[in-house]
């Protein structure tokens, strides 16, 4: 039987790294929601991780982070297509994914969105703020 | 002893083995849209990007809707980019109780 169920995000964070540890756990160091640059346009020195949670995966799927800025809609970066699949639509499937660094145009508000084969199945916001340099430095 | 490992690392995914691709001025990537549905009368529904306003299409069933919303959008898109015109992108209109709404990533 094949169903067509669309996966379900149970998690999706940006951290500053992600161990997995001997038995397989995964250690999420210094996660965040907001970044901080002096000036603009910038980039983003990475890496940095995505942990990504998943239920409800039945046979393949095809996933794909993508990196958005929201004031204009335009799309920054994109992973390469990445397949995943489980038998067991209960089953939780973890991903730890390393992101090199990014483009920052303009200080505002970022998406890292997760798309399974064209759907959207939930997102991460990012907002990046101007710091002056004594702030840089109280830091 | 417990074992408190409760799920599982996705198979075949290498965290450093995923490349990525970096949008430039020469070759975008594409852009993100709302896709918003509204049921018509006749069973059918009307389809609108909520952050760019005047593209609205339409089709039997939501499938037809997104598929024809999506090549409305490619359509304006690409006629912005050719003409060097701005994308007036406007704040994402609020989603009516009745509307069915989809996040779509269109590559250009």
């Amino acid at each position: 039987m094949t169903t067509n169920s669309t996966p379900v995000l149970q998690a999706l964070l940006l951290a500053d790294h992600i161990y997995t540890d001997q038995s397989g756990k995964r250690v999420i160091c210094g996660t965040f929601s907001k970044i901080f640059a002096p000036e603009f346009p910038s980039v983003f020195n990475g890496p940095v991780w995505a942990f990504i949670l998943l239920t409800d995966v039945v046979g393949k799927v095809v996933l794909q982070l993508r990196f958005v800025h929201l004031s204009d809609n335009q799309i920054l970066m994109e992973s390469t297509p990445i397949e995943i699949k489980s038998d067991d639509p209960l089953q939780a499937l973890d991903i730890a994914l390393q992101i090199p660094g990014f483009p920052l145009p303009e200080a505002g508000v970022y998406s890292f969105e997760c798309y399974a084969d064209t759907t959207m199945i939930g997102s991460v916001r990012l907002q990046v703020m101007k710091v002056h340099s004594q702030e840089s430095a109280d830091d | 002893m417990i074992e408190t490992r409760k799920t599982v690392a996705a198979e075949n995914v290498k965290a450093k083995g995923i490349a990525w691709r970096s949008a430039t001025p020469q070759e975008p990537i594409g852009y993100c849209f709302d896709a918003r549905l509204m049921p018509d009368e006749t069973g059918g529904y009307t389809a609108y990007v909520a952050q760019l306003r005047g593209i609205v299409s339409e089709g039997d069933d939501a499938e037809s809707a997104i598929k024809n919303i999506i090549e409305a959008f490619q359509v304006a898109i690409e006629t912005y980019l050719e003409e060097g015109m701005p994308i007036p992108w406007s704040e994402a209109r609020p989603r009516q109780s009745d509307e069915l709404s989809f996040r779509v990533a269109v590559n250009v």
